[in-house]
């Protein structure tokens, strides 16, 4: 089937943020490039359409990266948009998954705003919180609670890594109400018990915040409160925008070795014509491939809660293995060159190893894979 | 575990000859390997541990995040009171232990450079790069070499001076040129000397030269006269030299304690008596380096997953998981225990290369190869059993794996590593064999 002139035009537009604003960001200077235009790259972002805002009027409302179009289903824009942003700087397009991830939660709950938030979902030590396997499913190990007494909200929720971008306003911070349903409460990210890891702090990811949130039953307005979320959506969202940013990550770090690898002669020929290097592009390709028609599958298959979860897991866990395989392979191509910053290999694998824990550890989601389903259940599916 | 079956308890129900051949001392493999030593090399690997935990270990997040040359030398003038930076001769010209080295001459060095990268990769070269910049003296087997200068670095070192060495093969268009047959048989290196009245001038640069920022003396490879790698020679230049310069300092994603410079030659007069082995002699005394160094990047290997597992592992046990320690459950136990099979697996490999009399390319490679890549591995599996807490630099772990990555790519690329390990035994294990008549 032939694309339409529209998906077209979209992708050539996040292309060209990507070339033109993001790859302008990261450079050739500093361990991450220039981290203080961040603001003004999600400016950008937010100018050209590139990620969703719950403002109705905003640029990205309805086919930026989560936009509205990804409420009756068709994910796959988004998860193309982030992976091609990925491949210049995976932070900024982690920035762009939480921030638009986050406004779609709030169309979703009819909340229209023009602030930007992040969502609070995930809790120590983990990620899936006292969750120590099945069958229940990772959901069932967070904790964080809110309780209505005397007509005020009380929140009581310890959330780790929290991505942010920095001109983030409000925090979604997800947890049950006392029906036991998952619902989300906006905290301001100024609030006290919300702090900041230093990006110097951190293997990689610098272009985006991480936050953590501990707070022991504060106080909050009811109208922070909005219904009921579909969690086990999110969550399989988050983690499908986890996959596709490896997976665009790992495809930065090979167009970089390939155009190394066309230029370097060693042995008296570019050393794309070594054995030895044609293997590591090559194994790099297989990665990526596979991880790449894993979050595309994982994307197009219609399904529901643990369902499409479990789907999503599957899609995070091998692609972030398979891209961080990949880029290690690729800065392999470039030799000594590949460990210096300016080369920006390392920045590809310092991202590709954080992306390979974020939203849970691999072992995790294998064992929920695992006891959700199996090729049993897969068969009774077709 | 029930009480009765573990094996501590089911041993005592034996009779005096069993309990005796039943093992079950709760020692660290650390200190059973140590057991298997010879009592110097016991006491040696003891002195680098508690060296590279009172020195090292509390520097190395620190000087991870802010480099310091003044730290690094400070630091090789304690080693070096420690006697560990003159130690590739015996006693009295230097502190080598004349009975480790008639044992095995690279053990105690693999000993050391797995004590030091366990506390921290980065410190841990800084330390080590020494050894290799003062390699080629020793290696040549160029008496005048040992005697006069090797003997006269070790002399101004154990005055208290920082004189520090530094190995210069590598060249911005030559990298694993510099470290392969096939690769130096077609490219011509750019660092040339051209002789002159009573020796030579050299002029080009060369990259990456680890502790080239701090070193006073640097054994420099160029090629005489216009020729190509056939024609390296050795030479030992001093930072004081006319025309010699120390050009960028890189930035790097590990091992960041450590400098890795750039050094230009413009016109340096190297005179003849600096000239280490014969003119033309130089591409046998790398190659020869090489042997003797990639043994020792196989231990560094090992130090840095060692240590990044022993961060794990301390994580593990004060981490709680549904009120209960991270190492009660079996998926991370079975992942540790992954671990320090791979870790084991390593050391074993280094302790087999450095028992053989002398190092050989093959043994040299398949060590430095397969340690660089199960380092890396540990490391990374390290970060993942930590979760995203693993990409925290307050862990150490991160670190660690950001450190075990240089150890696939210097001394030569792992690839070129295995080239070399095919190349080291094409006359033996490779040999075509004469075609035999099946058994019947
Ligand atoms: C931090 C650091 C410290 C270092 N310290 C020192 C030092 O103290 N002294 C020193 O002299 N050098 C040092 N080096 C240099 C190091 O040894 C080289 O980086 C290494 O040998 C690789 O060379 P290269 O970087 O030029 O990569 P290249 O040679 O350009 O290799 C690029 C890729 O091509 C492959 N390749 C190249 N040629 C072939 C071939 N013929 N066949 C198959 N594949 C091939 C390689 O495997 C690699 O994947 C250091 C390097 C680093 C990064």
């Amino acid at each position: 089937m032939s694309e339409s002139w529209e998906v077209r035009a979209r992708r050539e537009a996040v292309e060209r943020f990507a070339v033109e604003v993001v790859g302008c960001l990261v450079g050739t200077e500093g361990r991450d490039g220039d981290l203080t235009s961040v603001k003004s790259v999600m400016f950008s972002a937010d100018e050209l359409g590139i990620v969703a805002s719950a403002n109705p009027g905003s640029a990205g409302y309805e086919y930026g990266i989560w936009g509205t179009e990804t409420l009756s289903g068709d994910i796959g824009p988004s998860l193309e948009a982030l992976a091609i942003v990925a491949s210049r700087c995976a932070g900024i397009a982690m920035g762009l998954h939480v921030a638009g991830l986050a406004a779609r939660a709030l169309v979703a709950a009819r909340r229209q705003t023009c602030e930007r938030a992040a969502i609070a979902l995930l809790e120590p030590p983990f990620g899936l919180g006292d969750w120590t396997g099945p069958p229940q499913g990772p959901l069932d190990g967070l904790n964080a609670r809110v309780s209505a007494r005397d007509g005020e909200l009380r929140l009581r929720a310890t959330k780790t890594f929290v991505y942010a971008v920095p001109d983030t306003v409000n925090l979604l911070v997800i947890c049950r109400d006392d029906s036991g349903e998952h619902v989300g409460v906006l905290v301001d990210r100024e609030a006290s018990g919300i702090t900041r890891v230093a990006a110097e702090e951190r293997t990689g990811l610098a272009a985006c915040e991480v936050l953590s949130v501990a707070l022991e039953d504060a106080f909050i307005a009811p109208a922070a409160r909005l219904p009921a979320i579909d969690a086990a959506e999110l969550l399989a969202l988050y983690w499908l925008g986890v996959a596709a940013i490896a997976v665009g990550n790992a495809v930065g770090a090979r167009r970089r070795a390939r155009a190394y690898a066309s230029e370097r002669v060693q042995a008296g020929v570019p050393i794309a014509r070594h054995p030895a290097v044609q293997l590591l592009l090559g194994d790099a390709d297989l990665a990526i491939e596979a991880a790449a028609a894993t979050v595309a599958q994982a994307a197009a298959a219609r399904g529901k809660g643990i369902d499409m979860l479990r789907r999503a897991a599957l899609a995070r866990a091998i692609a972030a293995d398979n891209a961080a395989h990949a880029v290690t392979g690729c800065l392999q191509v470039l030799g000594g060159y590949g460990y210096m910053e300016e080369y920006r290999l390392e920045k590809h694998l310092r991202d590709a190893v954080c992306l390979r824990s974020v939203g849970g550890r691999r072992d995790d989601l294998a064992r929920f894979v695992a006891m959700s389903g199996g090729e049993e259940s897969w068969r009774s599916r077709q | 575990m029930s009480g009765s079956t573990a094996p501590g308890e089911a041993r005592a129900r034996l009779g005096a000859l069993g309990r005796l051949l039943y093992d079950v001392r709760p020692l660290t493999l650390w200190e059973r390997d140590t057991e298997t030593l010879s009592w110097h090399l016991r006491r040696y690997r003891r002195r680098c541990r508690r060296f590279a935990e009172s020195y090292l270990a509390p520097r190395a997040l620190q000087m991870d995040r802010r480099p310091d040359h003044a730290v690094c030398v400070e630091l090789f003038l304690e080693s070096a009171r420690w006697r560990f930076q003159t130690e590739l001769l015996p006693w009295p010209l230097g502190s080598g232990s004349l009975k480790a080295m008639a044992h095995s001459f690279l053990f105690p060095a693999a000993l050391k450079a797995e004590e030091l990268c366990a506390a921290c990769g980065g410190l841990g070269l800084a330390l080590l790069a020494h050894d290799l910049g003062i390699a080629p003296l020793f290696v040549s087997g160029d008496l005048r070499a040992i005697l006069r200068w090797q003997r006269a670095i070790y002399d101004e070192i154990r005055a208290g001076e920082p004189a520090i060495a530094a190995f210069a093969i590598t060249e911005p268009g030559a990298g694993s040129d510099a470290e392969d047959t096939e690769g130096a048989a077609s490219a011509r290196p750019t660092t040339v000397a051209r002789r002159a009245a009573g020796g030579f001038r050299l002029s080009g640069r060369k990259c990456f030269i680890s502790n080239g920022g701090i070193a006073r003396w640097v054994t420099l490879f160029a090629a005489v006269d216009g020729g190509g790698f056939d024609s390296w020679t050795c030479f030992l230049l001093d930072q004081t030299m006319t025309g010699f310069q120390v050009g960028r300092a890189e930035r790097k994603l590990g091992q960041r304690a450590a400098d890795a410079s750039e050094l230009v030659l413009d016109d340096v007069f190297v005179p003849e008596a600096r000239v280490i082995g014969h003119v033309g002699g130089g591409w046998a005394i790398n190659r020869n380096v090489l042997n003797f160094s990639r043994p020792i990047v196989g231990a560094i290997a090992v130090g840095i997953a060692r240590g990044a597992l022993e961060r794990a592992v301390a994580f593990c046990e004060t981490t709680r998981l549904a009120a209960r320690p991270l190492t009660a459950y079996q998926d991370i136990r079975l992942k540790l225990a992954e671990m320090t099979a791979k870790v084991q697996a390593g050391r074993a490999l280094v302790w087999q290369a450095v028992r053989y009399r002398l190092p050989f390319q093959a043994s040299g490679s398949i060590a430095k190869s397969f340690c660089g890549d199960m380092a890396w591995e540990v490391c990374t599996e390290a970060m993942a059993l930590l979760g995203e807490q693993g990409y925290l630099r307050q862990h150490g772990v991160e670190k660690a794996a950001r450190d075990a990555r240089l150890t696939q790519i210097y001394e030569g690329t792992n690839q070129i590593n295995r080239l070399a390990v095919f190349e080291g035994l094409a006359e033996s294990d490779f040999a075509p064999r004469p075609t035999r008549r099946p058994v019947s």
